[in-house]
Parts: structure tokens; sequence; C-alpha cells
């Protein structure tokens, strides 16, 4: 993956971070990270976007049951 | 609102008073104006009486400006610098760096290491306040006298005509009306030829809002730019700092969202801010405040850098992040650009249509900045949640993720590249570098010597002829050519054992053609402001003269 095509997915995946509503600080934090690992690694990230967003979704029911 | 010392109150600049130039009367005629004797301004004069046209300068004030701003300056900013004659006034006071340091939540996360060698004759970084760029411009600019530096001169109106510029002017002594075939508009963020010719800045403000602090102290901590992010002198935030010369340290601190601006420029305020970030710096010794403001970034520029018979550089043009410092530096690459094309076509070595082509070039080097410039006012103060969620995973990640790592490069300033310019002639594959636009990089000859340094104010033909010089009568004819149309051109062959004159430079081991990745018989020309215009693998007197009527505007690309 080129830099620039990295800076690319980074915007990208700043923006389904924003769009992924509120979740645990901790989890999100977590999962940036892989995220931009993936995204360094080529990995698919229409799919990883969706999952991130899944798993936000999660986090959030999470934090308000307990 | 800013504060400060007043100019007189300074802790270790004594700004200089210039005389006030007289009126010239009721009216007057220059070649070239220039409205704003600001570094821009100063440069862009400089340079045109490197290539012979005389200039007036204007500008209100009898001092260089107050407070702190500009202060890291580029390497090619030295290079163009030293094309205006100043550079070796500039090094001899600036503080040279190559490194940098990040830290998150009080480790280092990254080391900045930018590129240098002995093929350099500038280092990639020098920290200079603004106060004494201007100034070592003005003497410079004083002392030649192809300038005429006319200081309480205020440009209050300009017009376009059908053959050059109007300005009404005022000075202590009334006002006066002053023609000239062409006007460099460098007068600033604030420009008054912007308002005079009806156009705006357009773009975007970004939020993040810093105070920018210098503090004088006595400090061993060596030159390079130190970043913080989220440290325990400012959570959640940004800090910046940057050691000057005359032992002044900038300091630059983010705002909390919920700061308010009158506050935080209290100096009481200032003060209780900078106390705990000295203490993190571990500096424990005696510090006194010499000036803060308030900054905010920007990416603001004009739609079109030419109206008419008038040419705009610098702030006037556009406004662009301190990230990555490129404001006054790529206000010197404007000054560069303008000058030669000025020059040549006021000369006749060039067509007038060759002035098309400062506005796409310039302009397409400042959409270049605000990609880069915006990453890197996007990375120091995250617009969202999600931005500041990634930018904490890469600061966290930096230490051990390469990918993560780059993403802390704060993306200095660097020369653009003309590729898409008219004056470009694309390469074919197997041509040498740099590619077509890029400026020409340096390299240290075998005598010690530079490369740039043997370059002049023409256009130059650098032929990589491998032992053997054998092109000698096809250069001499492009030559011929060239100036039977009235272009400059000088050939300079490398290659062989031996230099000879000012035509052949020695390259005993062929070091120079493999930084160039040239091969015998290849050649490179490159523009009066050290752009490459085109490359070949194989150099032939005709398409090179197609290339220089290319880069004069003589032809229709
Ligand atoms: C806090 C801060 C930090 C910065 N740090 C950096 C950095 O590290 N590196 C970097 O490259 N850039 C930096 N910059 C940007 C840099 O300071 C500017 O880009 C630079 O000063 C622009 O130079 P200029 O000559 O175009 O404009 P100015 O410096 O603004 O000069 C314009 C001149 O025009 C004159 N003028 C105004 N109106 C008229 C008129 N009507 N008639 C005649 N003359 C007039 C003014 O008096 C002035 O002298 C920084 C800026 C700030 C605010």
């Amino acid at each position: 993956m080129t830099r620039e095509e990295f800076e690319q997915a980074y915007d990208g995946l700043a923006a389904a971070l924003d769009a992924a509503g509120p979740g645990d600080a901790d989890k999100l934090a977590l999962l940036a990270r892989l995220a931009l690992v993936q995204a360094a690694a080529s990995a698919d990230l229409a799919a990883f976007e969706q999952a991130l967003a899944q798993a936000v979704e999660q986090g959030g029911a999470d934090d308000g049951s307990g | 609102m800013p504060r400060p010392a007043a100019q007189s109150a300074s802790l270790y600049f004594d700004y200089p008073r210039y005389p006030v130039a007289p009126s010239p009367g009721a009216s007057d005629v220059a070649e070239v104006v220039v409205v704003g004797a600001g570094p821009v301004g100063l440069c862009t004069a400089l340079l045109l009486a490197r290539h012979g046209v005389p200039s007036v300068v204007l500008d209100p004030k009898t001092s260089v400006s107050d407070g702190s701003r500009a202060i890291c300056i580029a390497r090619h900013s030295l290079e163009i610098l030293q094309q205006a004659g100043v550079a070796d006034t500039f090094t001899a006071k600036a503080l040279p760096w190559t490194h940098g340091t990040s830290f998150h939540r009080g480790r280092p996360v990254y080391r900045l290491a930018m590129p240098h060698g002995p093929d350099e004759r500038f280092h990639p970084m020098y920290n200079l306040q603004q106060q004494y760029i201007e100034a070592f411009l003005v003497d410079a600019a004083r002392a030649e006298p192809l300038i005429e530096l006319r200081f309480g001169h205020r440009v209050a109106g300009l017009r376009n005509t059908c053959d050059g510029v109007d300005l009404d002017v005022e000075c202590a002594a009334g006002r006066y009306a002053l023609s000239a075939a062409q006007a460099v508009a460098a007068d600033g963020a604030r420009s008054r030829v912007r308002e005079a010719l009806g156009v705006a800045l357009h773009g975007a403000a970004y939020e993040a809002r810093y105070v920018i602090v210098d503090v004088r102290l006595r400090s061993d901590h060596p030159t390079e730019r130190r970043a913080f992010f989220d440290s325990a002198a400012n959570p959640g935030a940004t800090i910046l700092v940057h050691r000057q010369p005359d032992d002044i340290w900038r300091i630059d601190y983010q705002l909390g969202d919920d700061e308010d601006e009158h506050t935080a420029l209290d100096e009481a305020t200032i003060r209780a801010r900078i106390a705990p970030i000295l203490d993190m710096l571990g500096e424990r010794g005696e510090w006194a405040l010499e000036w803060w403001s308030l900054y905010k970034a920007y990416t603001l520029c004009l739609d079109d850098y030419r109206v008419g018979n008038v040419f705009f550089a610098g702030d006037a043009a556009h406004l662009v992040p301190i990230f990555g410092v490129r404001g006054l530096n790529s206000g010197f690459a404007d000054a560069a650009d303008i000058a030669w094309k000025l020059a040549y076509v006021r000369r006749g070595h060039a067509a007038p249509a060759l002035l098309d082509s400062y506005s796409p070039e310039r302009r397409g080097a400042t959409l270049d900045i605000f990609e880069q410039a915006g990453r890197s006012t996007r990375f120091m103060s995250p617009p969202s949640r999600g931005y500041r969620l990634l930018r904490d995973a890469a600061l966290t990640l930096a230490p051990h993720h390469a990918p993560a790592r780059g993403l802390l490069d704060p993306r200095q300033s660097q020369p653009y590249t003309y590729a898409g310019s008219p004056l470009t002639t694309p390469a074919a594959a197997g041509a040498p570098l740099p590619v077509p636009g890029a400026a020409l990089f340096n390299s240290r000859l075998d005598d010690g010597s530079f490369l740039l340094d043997r370059l002049g104010t023409g256009f130059t033909l650098l032929y990589f002829s491998g032992a053997a010089l054998t092109a000698d009568a096809a250069l001499d004819e492009l030559v011929a050519t060239a100036h039977a149309r009235g272009i400059p051109l000088d050939i300079r062959c490398v290659g062989g054992p031996e230099a000879r004159g000012t035509r052949v430079i020695a390259d005993r081991d062929g070091r120079l053609a493999t930084r160039h990745a040239a091969i015998p018989g290849s050649a490179l020309l490159v523009r009066p402001d050290r752009h490459v215009c085109a490359a070949w693998a194989r150099f032939a007197p005709r398409t090179a003269l197609a290339a220089l009527l290319r880069a004069t505007a003589r032809r229709a690309a």
C-alpha cells in the first residue's frame, strides 16, 4: 500500500469511526489501532469498516447495560 | 489580542528604523513595482535585480515586521536565497537542524530524521526569526542599485491598464501616481491590492487555536523540532517547541475547546501555562516572556494568482497552516517563479505568454500544500472524534509499527514539482533524474563545490557525457540556435576526470551521473529557477530546442 493509499484509508476510517456513534472509549481505541494495522496491511477495508460499525454498536449497547 | 512587547521592548532584537523615502513628485514611472517589503516582496526584488530588472518596492512601514512569525526556513528556500545573494548572512545567524522528536503522554514515539548528507550545501531546515529574515533582506536590497526601496509609501489604489498598471501611492508628502509595466502584489494577508482588484481568498479555516509564545531561556538542548501529544503540561492537546537564535524558544500550545481566547492571552494565564511546559522540558532556569499571540490555521488562496498585469505572491496569494512550515517557504518559491518569468518577458527572452504559467504553477503548489498541511493540521489537532481516535492509535502504535510512524512525519516543506506545467516537457522512460518539473537537487562536485553553484541566470543544459566528450558540436549548435532566438542557455558537461573552464564539470568516478541515473549522452534541461523542464536518455539538438521553446512559451505546448 502506498503512503497516499494509506492516508486515504486513514480518512475513510476516521469517517467510519465518526459515523459509528458512541461506544466504550477503550474498545474504540483498540479498534482504531486494529484498523490502522489492517489498513497498513492492505486488508479489505470496506469489510473492516462494516465490522467496526457493528462492533461499536455492540460496544454502545454493552456500555448502556453495564 | 496579540501582545506583546512593543518593538522597543524586545529582549533581543533592536528594531531598525529605515528612513522614509522622499516623494518622487506628482507622478513617477517604474519598470516593475513590488507592493510590500515583507520577505516575499524583498526576495522578488532581489531576484529581479539578479536578472538585471530594476524595481520600485513600496511599503508603509519603516522597520521590519513586529512580533514572532516565521522561524523555520527550508533548504530549498536557502537555495533561492543563495541566488538572491543573501544565503551566507542567513546561515551565519540561523540555527540548522535535521531532527525532531514526537512524544505521546511523555514517551518518545517518533524520531524525525530529514534527509541530509555531504551532497547538500544547506541543512534541511534552519531556525531564524522573521525579524532577522527581513532585516537581512532589507540590507541586501538597500545595497542593490537596481532596487529602489520606498519605506513610508503605501499603495492606496491600483488599476490594470491596457499595457501596465497604475498605482496611487500615499506618503508623508501626499499622494502620487506611479505607472509600471507589471506589479507583484506581496502585500501580505490583508492585501490592499487584492481589495483594489476586487479579488478574494477562498478556502477553509480550521477550528483548533494555538497560543504562540516566545520566551528567552538559556538552555543547552539541541536545535530540533519537539512535538508533545497529550502531555502532562497540556492534557488532550498538543505542544510544539523550537529553538531560535539569541536564546529564544518558540512554544506553541493548543488551546482546549472550552478555553476563552481573551483569558488565554492574558499575561498571567500565559505565565501559568508556560511554567509547567518548561518544567516538563526539564528547564529549571530563569525565563522571560518575549511575545505571544493567537494562531488559527487557514487554507485560503486566490482563484488566480494573476490579474492582468498584477501577480500575487506570498500571503497576498495564499494563507497556509504553519504546520510543516510552508507559509514563507512557499512565498520564497513564488518569488523565484515570478522573478525569472517577469525578467525573461521584460528582456524579450520569452514570449509574454510565459507569465500565464505563473498561476498554474504556484497555485498548483498551494493546493498541494493544502493537502499536505491539511493532513499535518488534522494530525496535530484532530477535528473529530474519529480523527482523534486514529491519531491516538497511530501515536500508540508508532514505536513498533512503521506505517503508523509514517503518519507522525510532519511533512516539512518540500519544493513542488511542476509536472503538469505548460512549460514542462514530459520525459520518456530511461531519462535522467529528477523528473521534469522537479527542482534540481544539489550534489557535491569533485572539487568540493556544489552543482547548484555552477548554474547561472539562464537555462542550463546538463549533459552527461561519460568519460568521452563527444557531443561538443551538437551542443554548440543548440547554444547558437537558442542565442539566435534570444534565449540565454549555458551548457554544463558532466563527465571525465578533469574540469575544463565553466563548461566541463569533472565526474571522475561517475558519482554525479549515478545520482542522476544518467547514462552517457543523456541530458537535463534546467530553467533559470533551477526546476528541470525536460530530460532525455539521449540528447538531440532538435528535441532540446523544442523543449526550450516550450519553456519560454514561444510555441504552444
Ligand atoms: C505564528 C506564525 C508562525 C509562522 N511560522 C512560519 C514558519 O516557521 N515558516 C514559514 O515558512 N512561514 C511561517 N509563517 C508564515 C509567514 O510568516 C508568512 O507566510 C510570511 O510573513 C509571508 O510573507 P509576505 O512577504 O508574503 O507577507 P508579509 O510578511 O505579511 O509582508 C507584507 C508586507 O506588505 C506591506 N504592505 C501591507 N499593505 C501594504 C500597502 N497597502 N502598500 C504597500 N505595502 C503594504 C506590509 O507592511 C508588509 O511589510 C508563520 C506565520 C505565523 C503567523
